[in-house]
């Protein structure tokens, strides 16, 4: 009976979204103010109905109730409450009412929340909304149908993939599909001034949140993706250059492109077209994310959301970017004529220097990623490829991108100098250097071989000299104002944030180079005995047995200390097994510095014997990666905070 | 695809014992030809698992793909020769990346095509005598 009621709340959310598409359009046609209210309302309807429902699919969880085939396949009555809602977007169906879920309470809040001055835009943005809306609901009820029953009912469940049983798993999902359906707003946007003609006196200041709000969850979301392939997944890094991996990295490329863009469209009007097409791709490249996922098309390691919904997601992509674009070859000329402009060496060239080089990644990972469908067009035969050739480009992008932060930051707008001249450049770098040299001797970078020395030497110091810069440009902002630090924290609230992202950046790539110079080693021990690990003695206490939760875990104790003796940590790596699963499943444990982590995987283990064969990693910098991370959001949060950039109500 | 999720399962998550030959085989190498071992492991694909390298995997496949390469450094092969070996057994698939040659150049070429042509219109708009948007 639930399940009919479920599919009857997602059928009435769709006619409801197809009637606020016809109504806000009518509305345009026929200036019938009324007729758009119904509109917007529909909007608000169509969030609560498909609300709805995701709280009735998570209701019908929490009873267990096998009677839902979706429900039966993806959860079992032994698992705790935290991990019933992973199970909720464990596979097909529940993560794409998850991603219709969180669109329609973008687009309900981004309709019901249009400020005075984008007024004019409200019927566009409905109608594109909701047809991106609507198009889900219906594979909703038709290909992707949660609620589809199971008759008989079975008494228990096949239980959740014991790979998604981790606290990440449970975030991870949601956060990155706000951050990719929060990136339809700013198409949405696109679309609607492309329709309405011009650019509204709002238009950027609201794409421009929104694309900042959308950035800072996407980063969060891969970030905890990454950080679940890191505990989860045993082989000791966090970013393997998975295609789905990829496709979560392409529309944030694109999404902080665009916010570089914006940024010199509100200060010179320039870049408007540029803005345009960054938005529509960037949701085309979260939408192509998700069929990628989806589809199966190429293999990774997400393939437990595979389903035939592929062709039906990228016919949609083809109808979505096509139509768009069309509109965008035949209105945008009429939208943005600027006057012709000598860019020079300027902080707006800087920024448009830095668009190119992020393009430049977000084309180069997409080719990469799409590579093995287009080997086996070329050649018959589908190559996958793997990390080693995204490696081969990613450092020379970083240190592009750090000498763009470095060089761009000292630049203002429309001055073709940098603050204090050129001569800033040549003391910024003398600064950089005892900076980078005792950090090089403090983390080992020494100790590498000399490519990988000279390749790390020159990401440090373009880093240090790069934060140098902005804190040169720091100073001489606040010197500007005789250091009243109070009126520059109230006034400055975008720029303290970007600040903080810049700086995370840098970290992040700093933090990145780290993995030139990790060690590992396997190693098999007895109860007692020890093994070294780069200055750290490890000593295996014994193979031990505990139950978690709903699993059995045999686990190595290891104790880490000092050559001296003096111990610092304890860390349990073991191997588990789930109720509903034959299989052994790696439970990693990791004790982290601030300048590297001890990894350790437990590779196989004898209880009896009390034997014990571990996999160590000594992975430097990882906190510096998850540390550059937490900066750049914070960053984003401050430039959200900014009142200059709320609405005009 | 519950077989894709059966193999994927078996392969990247199920040790199977680290075998102590290859254990033992590990430990037998010196410093050169470890640091050899290991950049060649990287190179290799694991074949039943996604998006690593044999070094990265303990999958029985991988094992006795990286127990094979051990033999061919103890046999002082070189890092071609290796390569090779590895080439002829399982074709150009087993790469972690495209190999420089044949139509698989395009791999290699296009990135530097965006750059080039990226930088050249960049330039161009930024630096051209009219500079219009």
């Amino acid at each position: 009976m639930f399940g009919d009621f479920g599919f009857m709340l997602l059928l009435l959310a769709s006619i409801v979204s197809l009637y606020s598409i016809g109504a806000s359009l009518c509305a345009v046609r026929m200036r019938h103010v009324a007729l758009l209210q119904s509109a917007k309302l529909g909007s608000a309807l169509v969030c609560l109905l498909t609300l709805s429902a995701a709280l009735l699919l998570f209701f019908l969880f929490y009873q267990h109730d096998f009677s839902i085939r979706y429900v039966q396949r993806n959860s079992s009555t032994d698992l705790p409450l935290r991990y019933l809602l992973a199970a909720f977007w464990a596979a097909l169906e529940g993560s794409h009412l998850l991603w219709t879920l969180l669109l329609s309470i973008m687009s309900a809040v981004a309709i019901w929340t249009v400020s005075y001055d984008n007024r004019p835009l409200l019927p566009y943005l409905i109608a594109a909304l909701q047809s991106v809306l609507s198009w889900m609901l219906l594979l909703a009820l038709t290909y992707s149908d949660p609620f589809k029953l199971l008759f008989p009912a079975a008494a228990q469940g096949n239980g959740l993939n014991a790979l998604l049983q981790n606290i990440y798993m449970t975030i991870h999902p949601p956060s990155l599909f706000t951050g990719y359906t929060s990136l339809a707003i700013p198409f949405a946007y696109s679309i609607a001034a492309m329709c309405y003609g011009r650019f509204t006196p709002g238009w950027t200041r609201t794409v421009r949140r929104w694309t900042l709000f959308s950035w800072a969850f996407l980063i969060f979301g891969i970030t905890l993706g990454g950080r679940w392939a890191y505990v989860e997944l045993g082989w000791g890094g966090y970013w393997a250059w998975d295609p789905v991996e990829n496709s979560s990295l392409i529309p944030w490329l694109f999404a902080t492109a665009l916010l570089h863009t914006l940024s010199v469209q509100a200060k010179l009007g320039q870049l408007g077209r540029m803005s345009l097409l960054l938005s529509l791709f960037g949701f085309f490249f979260s939408y192509l994310g998700t069929f990628i996922t989806r589809s199966g098309i190429i293999s990774s390691v997400h393939s437990f959301a595979q389903s035939p919904i592929g062709p039906a997601y990228l016919s949609f992509l083809f109808v979505l970017a096509f139509a768009s674009l069309i509109l965008y070859a035949v209105r945008a000329p009429k939208l943005s004529a600027p006057a012709p402009k000598n860019w020079g060496i300027s902080r707006e060239s800087a920024l448009v220097f830095t668009q190119f080089l992020l393009l430049l990644f977000a084309m180069i990972v997409c080719f990469g990623t799409l590579y093995p469908i287009i080997s086996e067009a070329l050649t018959g035969e589908r190559f996958n490829i793997q990390a080693p050739y995204f490696n081969t480009f990613a450092p020379y992008i970083g240190f592009g991108l750090a000498a763009g932060i470095g060089f761009g930051n000292l630049l203002r707008f429309q001055t073709h100098r940098p603050v204090g001249g050129y001569k800033t450049l040549g003391f910024t770098f003398l600064g950089a250097l005892p900076l980078s040299i005792l950090y090089g001797y403090f983390t080992g970078v020494h100790h590498s071989p000399l490519s990988s020395f000279l390749l790390q030497s020159m990401g440090v110091v373009f880093c240090f000299w790069a934060f140098t810069c902005l804190l040169w440009d720091l100073h001489h902002r606040l010197h500007a104002i005789s250091y009243r630090t109070k009126t520059f924290l109230r006034y400055n609230l975008t720029y303290i944030g970007s600040w903080f992202a810049h700086v995370g950046v840098l970290l992040g790539i700093i933090g990145f180079l780290g993995n030139y110079r990790g060690i590992e080693k396997t190693v098999t021990l007895h109860t007692g005995e020890k093994t070294s690990l780069l200055g750290y003695e490890i000593q295996l206490e014994g193979v031990r047995f505990k139950h978690v939760e709903n699993l059995a875990l045999y686990y190595a104790a290891l104790t880490i200390s000092t050559p001296e003796g003096t111990a610092l940590a304890q860390i349990n790596p073991g191997r588990a097994k789930y109720p509903t699963s034959e299989d052994w499943f790696n439970e990693i444990d990791t004790w982290s510095t601030f300048w590297h982590d001890v990894y350790a995987v437990l590779a196989r283990f004898d209880a009896e014997k009390q034997e014990a064969t571990l996999q160590l990693y000594l992975n430097p910098t990882v906190r510096l990666v998850w540390s550059s991370i937490a900066l750049m959001i914070f960053g984003a949060l401050l430039c959200l905070a900014d009142r200059r950039y709320r609405s005009l109500r | 695809m519950k077989v894709f999720l059966c193999s994927l399962v078996l392969t990247l998550f199920v040790y199977g014992d680290p075998g102590a030959d290859l254990l033992q085989q590990e430990t037998q190498l010196t410093e050169n030809q470890a640091t050899l071992y290991q950049h060649i492991s990287d190179q290799l694909r694991c074949p039943t698992c996604t998006g690593i390298s044999v070094r990265q995997s303990e999958s029985l496949f991988s094992q006795q793909i990286r127990s094979a390469v051990i033999e061919q450094i103890i046999a002082k092969k070189s890092e071609p020769e290796i390569m090779q070996f590895f080439l002829d057994r399982y074709g150009q698939w087993i790469l972690r990346e495209p190999p420089k040659q044949g139509l698989h150049w395009i791999a290699w070429l296009v990135p530097l095509f965006f750059f080039s042509f990226g930088a050249l219109w960049v330039g161009r708009f930024l630096f051209g005598k009219k500079g219009s948007p």
